[in-house]
């Protein structure tokens, strides 16, 4: 399995979040956080004994800097997003993981159609090199989106 | 008697010859001043003429001919004018240059005809260039086109400049975190 899509409800959304990014212990990932700051997505990984120190961080929310090694790029720009996740599945070698909080998100900024563009050139490119993909999106956004996405996943799990 | 008459018939033809070599010996010199060699379309040339009577025998009437052609050997203008030319003439002409005439090379033609119908000939190239405004408005024309190609080409390239920047800091990133 190298891509996975969870759509669960928006309660349990977190805690899904946090089993999946503690079975990947300490192999390093990029974080796309779109529903949290980093900050906060931060405070909460590390509140569940999640070591946070090989994960890097894509944060949509907000645009200020607090942190050097954190990149902040606007949900709107799907574009620039996918070159930066692009961009760090090159540059990390090895095994690594790519979150996608939540997919759904995207669709406040951003046109139906160019997110599902978006969802497939990110797992297109994440499979190319072996880079295991888990999406998230609450079950109740969306619907359409979702239909459009499935089949870029290999699995979809819907808890 | 009979050596008298040959005498006088030769005399009468040698004259006669002397008279047409004089006739047809004009030597024209046309002279374009150096700020008209390069003229525009609406505009002036200028051009002095000089004529020589080589053979001159006195004051004489002689009809000229002026005529400008285009690139294209199309005359655009023609005039005539009858002077009176003794050893020599010098004169100045203008000539209006149409307002539509295309550039390129022009040639201003010069005929002097004598009373015996006998004809010299001469021409002399200029060029006729586009206007200072034109080119002022060309000048004008290619800096604005080529300030929106620039301006066009950032614009278009920020995405590319914005995308290659954000790669450099994941690299620096990724370096600083995994070292």
């Amino acid at each position: 399995m190298v891509s996975l899509l969870i759509i669960t409800s928006v309660e349990n959304l977190q805690g899904r979040v946090n089993s999946v990014v503690k079975s990947f212990k300490n192999i390093p990932g990029i974080y796309v956080s779109l529903n949290k700051t980093q900050k906060s997505t931060e405070n909460i990984l590390r509140k569940n004994k999640i070591n946070t120190n090989k994960i890097f961080f894509i944060d949509c929310v907000t645009s200020e800097k607090t942190r050097e090694d954190v990149l902040h790029i606007a949900p709107d720009q799907l574009d620039l997003l996918s070159s930066a996740i692009n961009a760090f599945i090159k540059d990390i070698k090895g095994k690594k993981f790519l979150i996608l909080d939540a997919l759904s998100t995207l669709l406040i900024y951003n046109d139906e159609n160019n997110v599902a563009k978006f969802v497939k050139e990110v797992t297109e490119y994440a499979s190319q090199n072996d880079v295991k993909v888990v999406a998230f999106s609450p079950k109740t956004k969306g619907k359409e989106l979702l239909n459009k996405i499935f089949n870029f996943f290999d699995e979809v799990k819907k808890r | 008697m009979k050596k008298m008459l040959v005498l006088a018939f030769l005399l009468v033809g040698i004259i006669l010859a002397q008279k047409n070599v004089d006739a047809s010996s004009f030597n024209i010199q046309i002279t374009i001043p150096n700020d008209y060699k390069i003229t525009h379309p609406g505009e002036e040339l200028v051009a002095s003429i000089k004529l020589v009577n080589l053979g001159s025998s006195g004051r004489e009437d002689v009809f000229l001919d002026y005529w400008i052609t285009n690139p294209e050997q199309n005359i655009i203008l023609q005039k005539k004018e009858t002077v009176a030319v003794e050893t020599q003439a010098n004169f100045v002409r203008f000539f209006d240059i149409p307002e539509d005439a295309g550039i390129g090379e022009y040639y201003l033609h010069f005929k002097v005809t004598d009373f015996n119908g006998k004809e010299s000939v001469a021409e002399h190239s200029f060029e006729v260039a586009q206007t200072h405004v034109d080119r002022q408005v060309s000048y004008w024309f290619a800096g604005i086109l080529a300030f929106i190609v620039l301006i066009y080409i950032i614009f278009k390239s920020r995405p590319i400049i914005k995308k290659l920047q954000m790669q450099a800091r994941v690299s620096r990133i990724v370096k600083k975190r995994l070292k």
